[in-house]
């Protein structure tokens, strides 16, 4: 079984959101239960967000090798590349031969999980969620982080606070701009400040990435592939607000297999037409 | 009446947990299930999985009978102490974005339809250990059968119910495997044996303690 031990320090405050409280977005944290009974309450990133990230790298990597034109897929084909896609039909026959065409056109799918039609298989790829080294998830972390300076402190020395603005453009030149246009336009934007609830730079955490005994080796080297899209220069950017420069890490730990991504990158070249008939035939 | 029908040696299989179950209290935790699931996944199973036949692993389990066809394996359900009760959230974003630039449509609606917005809730339970006894016909196998379940329960591809460590001793309680839902008419219908989902696999059943 493969599996890959990731360890992130923070470069940037990451903000992975739970709701909001007024003008605050919350971060997400996880309900723990240590081992001497008490509780707590620790910020996570969750795996499913990860786990979304590696299908998303794959999803854009497919349609720009591809040259897939715009307007060119249905909103279901989409859906299938980047979402997984969903069950839209009933029915009690399970399409083997589909399931056999998939993994050797698209293995990504096999890899990540999708549903088409009316079945729904199950990926060969288990992502972990990203925990923070703190004293509170001591008792979980792999014996190599034992030591690690941060795990004699509480999650709450790595929580903290940012903000950010949203400007009003009311009695700015551009609303006189707007006013000597003739129009009558009152400007619908309102002045900001949002806060935001972040981890601080500098925190770290861990988490794995695992293939269950099923994945074929093509899963394997595909997750290589993934992997080197998604953090190939060893830094990687979670959870929100990464377009204004939250949540940027560096990255120990990212598997590299020389060729990998070469050899997906041919694989879906070599195979375009077969590629997009097979997308084409699982949203139907 | 339940009866053994292959021998084996009882032991006591403990899971060590690092992240809560989810959806771990609608039905008992099964250990035939994931071990039924390592077999398949190491290339084990007898034949495909099909809405009518549901093939058998070879399990180093004993197994029982109740004299009327019925049989299942001799594990115990998941002896556990809930530490707390969460929950946890799985969300699905539609891909927007992705949708503008390669599909021709004019609207995505959010709230509609099989590829709409999800934000989904699921309850969940902290343990520190799962505990089974179990008849074991081989404990070697069993816990060689046990290495590739990393993780227990739902939303486990993201992350949930993982498994560190996994341990199986050898007891001295011959018995304590029947604290599970075993055949009886009088019973609600429940699964006998992995995969529990399956129709075939639905008996009326109570639950018994040794």
């Amino acid at each position: 079984m493969t599996t890959i031990d990731l360890t992130l320090t923070l470069t940037s405050p990451l903000h992975h959101g739970s709701g909001s409280a007024g003008n605050t977005s919350l971060l997400r944290t996880q309900d723990i239960v240590l081992p001497d009974g008490r509780q707590a309450a620790v910020p996570f990133v969750s795996g499913n967000s990860l786990r979304h990230q590696l299908r998303d790298a794959l999803a854009w990597h497919t349609v720009a090798t591809l040259a897939v034109e715009p307007g060119s897929l249905s909103k279901a084909a989409v859906d299938l590349l980047w979402s997984g896609g969903a069950i839209t039909s009933t029915g009690s026959q399970v399409d083997l031969a589909m399931a056999r065409r998939v993994e050797e056109t698209y293995p990504a799918l096999g890899l990540l999980g999708y549903a088409a039609q009316s079945d729904m298989t199950a990926g060969t790829l288990r992502v972990s969620n990203l925990h923070l080294v703190c004293a509170e998830n001591a008792w979980r972390l792999p014996d190599r982080l034992a030591g690690h300076n941060h795990v004699s402190r509480p999650a709450g020395m790595f929580r903290g606070e940012e903000f950010g603005t949203r400007h009003d453009v009311a009695s700015t030149p551009v609303d006189r701009l707007v006013q000597t246009a003739g129009e009558i336009v009152q400007p619908g934007t309102t002045q900001m400040i949002y806060d935001l609830q972040v981890l601080k730079p500098g925190s770290v955490l861990w988490g794995e990435i695992s293939l269950t005994p099923a994945a074929t080796e093509q899963h394997g080297r595909l997750l290589y592939a993934a992997m080197e899209l998604l953090a190939g220069d060893c830094t990687i950017a979670l959870a929100a607000k990464t377009a204004v420069g939250y949540g940027r890490a560096t990255v120990d730990g990212v598997p590299y297999l020389e060729g990998a991504l070469d050899e997906w990158t041919q694989h879906l070249t070599d195979n375009a037409d077969d590629v997009l008939q097979l997308i084409k035939d699982l949203t139907k | 009446m339940i009866t053994v029908a292959s021998g084996g040696e009882p032991v006591v299989v403990t899971a060590r947990l690092t992240e809560p179950i989810v959806d771990a209290e609608r039905h008992p935790i099964m250990l035939d299930g994931p071990l039924a699931w390592a077999a398949a996944q190491l290339g084990m199973a007898p034949g495909p999985l099909t809405p009518e036949h549901a093939p058998d692993m070879p399990l180093p389990l004993a197994r029982w009978e109740d004299g009327d066809g019925v049989w299942g394996w001799c594990v115990s359900a998941a002896i556990y102490t809930p530490t707390r009760h969460t929950a946890v959230q799985l969300r699905r974003k539609p891909a927007t974005a992705a949708m503008a630039r390669y599909a021709p449509d004019r609207r995505h609606h959010l709230a509609l339809g099989p590829h709409k917005a999800r934000d989904t809730t699921l309850p969940a339970v902290w343990a520190r250990y799962l505990v089974w006894h179990a008849l074991t016909t081989d404990i070697n196998q069993l816990a060689d059968l046990l290495k590739p379940v990393t993780h227990i329960g739902k939303a486990h591809a993201a992350g949930y119910g993982r498994v560190t460590t996994w341990t199986v001793m050898p007891a001295d309680a011959p018995d304590a495997w029947m604290a599970r839902p075993l055949p009886d008419r009088a019973g609600i219908l429940q699964g006998v044996r992995a995969p529990y989902w399956h129709p075939t696999r639905r008996h009326p059943c109570t639950w018994r303690n040794p």
